[in-house]
């Protein structure tokens, strides 16, 4: 699979922090509001190729959020551009985006509804989706009487049937739960892997190792190195060390 | 073969118009999800929304129909006051509550890419679930009163739509705004609450002094209060001058959606 699936050339991001927050005062003032300008991503070009599993790692600021974000269209660039060549499903903290007055199931239809999923997509898997979660009856209970583990089980099953070309996650850690779940999402990822392109932002390095062959590392809005994974984690571990 | 090309570029109005009606069923999916969370919140769910108007309509009556007696007329003031009522109290739920729409949707604004207008039209649609309760409760006190509204109340679906668009509008500057400026969450409702002076709802629009009907003219709730009034009991026609509010709303409307395509792209970095 040689075909390139994201294309991004020169890509930049910046953000402003107002200081001018209220009506009354920036009516008085009369002049624009001097905030701060951070340069989130600075000229980021990165060819993907369809199928690869890139890891994401950097710290904390570095951009590694804010490129996902500009690739799920969440929020759009200052210059440059991102071309895709398939569908885009983004996962950030998933769990915290349920409202807790609703139902699990309420909140998984509404999620997929949101992702752009129509009722007619979801109503065939959401019996399996569900029976992924093993949520079991609580699924009709409000999500504010979960637990955070059954928060976090939900979102994976929204996660492991979402079917799209490109998969991205931000600080999601696979690892992190029981055995028994762990292996299903692990046998569900590797699935993913073989199908799909993934890319993975997070600071669990072995989650990284286990699902990319290449990793980026992002420091201050640019890209600093890239390569094979093993080879770039344990260079940003040794200046992390060092620092 | 899917290929999308992601720039700076903003979307033309017509475009984002365009996504927003190949979203239907997000819109519902909106709106089914408000309900449920608003029924979910109160105890006393569907009974508030039946006991607020008629608590309004008992207050209005006790002061401005026993202690003072406003002139309306030879329709009862109950029916009078109620007919104001049913639009005022769904423009002043359209407005409190879609002015924060985005903010309250912060969660998933900041992480799922969908076309932001969906949540601020999706309140006032929510509103009109109280506005058919008020409906009700006024065939129930037209039929205690015993009167029998003219067949231009068949335009009813009109100032319906109309209402709609006044609350809708005011929620997309609102909302717009209050990105902005946060403190407009807390300013607005006060705001807003002091328009009932201008509007006809517990008084006869025959008490405000000529030199001051413009004011009255230009408030797009006052005109749609006084035609519906006069399809509910008839009499004198009211003025075309109305025309003016509904004039301005439909600009208004205009500009707010104008304002809000620019600032589209910003919302899910100001949120």
């Amino acid at each position: 699979m040689d075909n390139i699936i994201i294309n991004i050339e020169n890509l930049s991001k910046k953000y402003y922090l107002n200081k001018n927050n209220a009506i009354i005062p920036f009516l008085c003032s009369f002049k624009k509001s001097n905030g701060l300008e951070i340069r989130a991503l600075e000229n980021i070009s990165l060819k993907i190729k369809e199928g690869e599993s890139i890891g994401i790692i950097g710290d904390n600021g570095a951009g590694k959020t804010t490129l996902l974000k500009l690739i799920s269209e969440i929020t759009r660039p200052n210059s440059g551009k991102i071309e895709l060549f398939g569908s885009v499903a983004s996962f950030f903290d998933i769990a915290f985006s349920f409202h807790p007055d609703l139902s699990g199931l309420d909140n998984v239809y509404f999620m997929a509804n949101l992702m752009g999923f129509s009722k007619s997509q979801i109503k065939p898997i959401i019996k399996n989706l569900v029976d992924f979660s093993e949520i079991g009856n609580r699924i009709n209970t409000q999500v504010k009487f979960y637990s955070h583990g059954m928060k976090i089980k939900l979102a994976f099953s929204i996660v492991a049937f979402v079917d799209s070309d490109i998969l991205l996650f931000d600080e999601i850690s696979f690892l992190g739960e029981d055995i028994k779940f762990r292996q299903k999402i692990n046998k569900r990822l590797q699935e993913l892997k073989d199908k799909k392109t993934i890319l993975l932002v997070s600071h669990y390095l072995e989650d990284i190792k286990m699902l990319c062959s290449r990793t980026l590392w992002i420091d201050s809005g640019e890209i600093k190195m890239q390569g094979e994974t093993v080879s770039i984690i344990n260079k940003y571990i040794k200046k992390i060390l060092s620092n | 073969m899917l290929h999308k090309i992601i720039t700076n570029k903003k979307q033309s109005i017509f475009q984002n118009l365009k996504k927003l009606f190949a979203n239907k069923s997000l819109i519902l999916a909106f709106v089914k999800r408000d309900l449920k969370i608003q029924f979910a919140q109160t105890y006393l769910g569907i009974l508030w929304l039946v006991f607020q108007p008629l608590l309004a309509v008992t207050v209005y009556t006790l002061f401005f129909n026993n202690f003072i007696k406003l002139d309306t007329g030879n329709i009862p003031y109950p029916v009078f006051v109620f007919s104001g009522i049913l639009f005022w109290q769904y423009f002043l739920y359209a407005v409190a509550n879609s002015s924060t729409s985005l903010i309250s949707n912060q969660n998933i604004i900041s992480k799922i890419a969908f076309p932001k207008l969906i949540v601020v039209i999706s309140k006032p649609i929510v509103g009109l679930l109280s506005f058919i309760i008020n409906l009700l409760i006024l065939t129930a006190l037209l039929f205690f009163y015993k009167i029998i509204p003219t067949i231009y109340l068949l335009s009813l679906p009109i100032f319906i739509l109309l209402i709609y668009f006044t609350g809708l509008s005011f929620g997309i500057w609102l909302n717009s705004l209050t990105l902005k400026f946060r403190d407009l969450q807390h300013l607005m409702p006060t705001i807003i609450g002091y328009a009932i002076w201008i509007t006809p709802v517990f008084y006869s629009v025959a008490i405000i002094p000529p030199k001051m009907f413009f004011i009255v003219y230009l408030n797009p709730v006052a005109g749609i209060i006084e035609w519906f009034r006069w399809t509910l009991f008839g009499g004198e026609i009211p003025s075309l001058n109305y025309l003016y509010g509904i004039a301005f709303i439909i600009i208004f409307f205009i500009l707010g959606l104008i304002y809000f395509n620019r600032i589209e792209h910003e919302i899910a970095d100001k949120v």
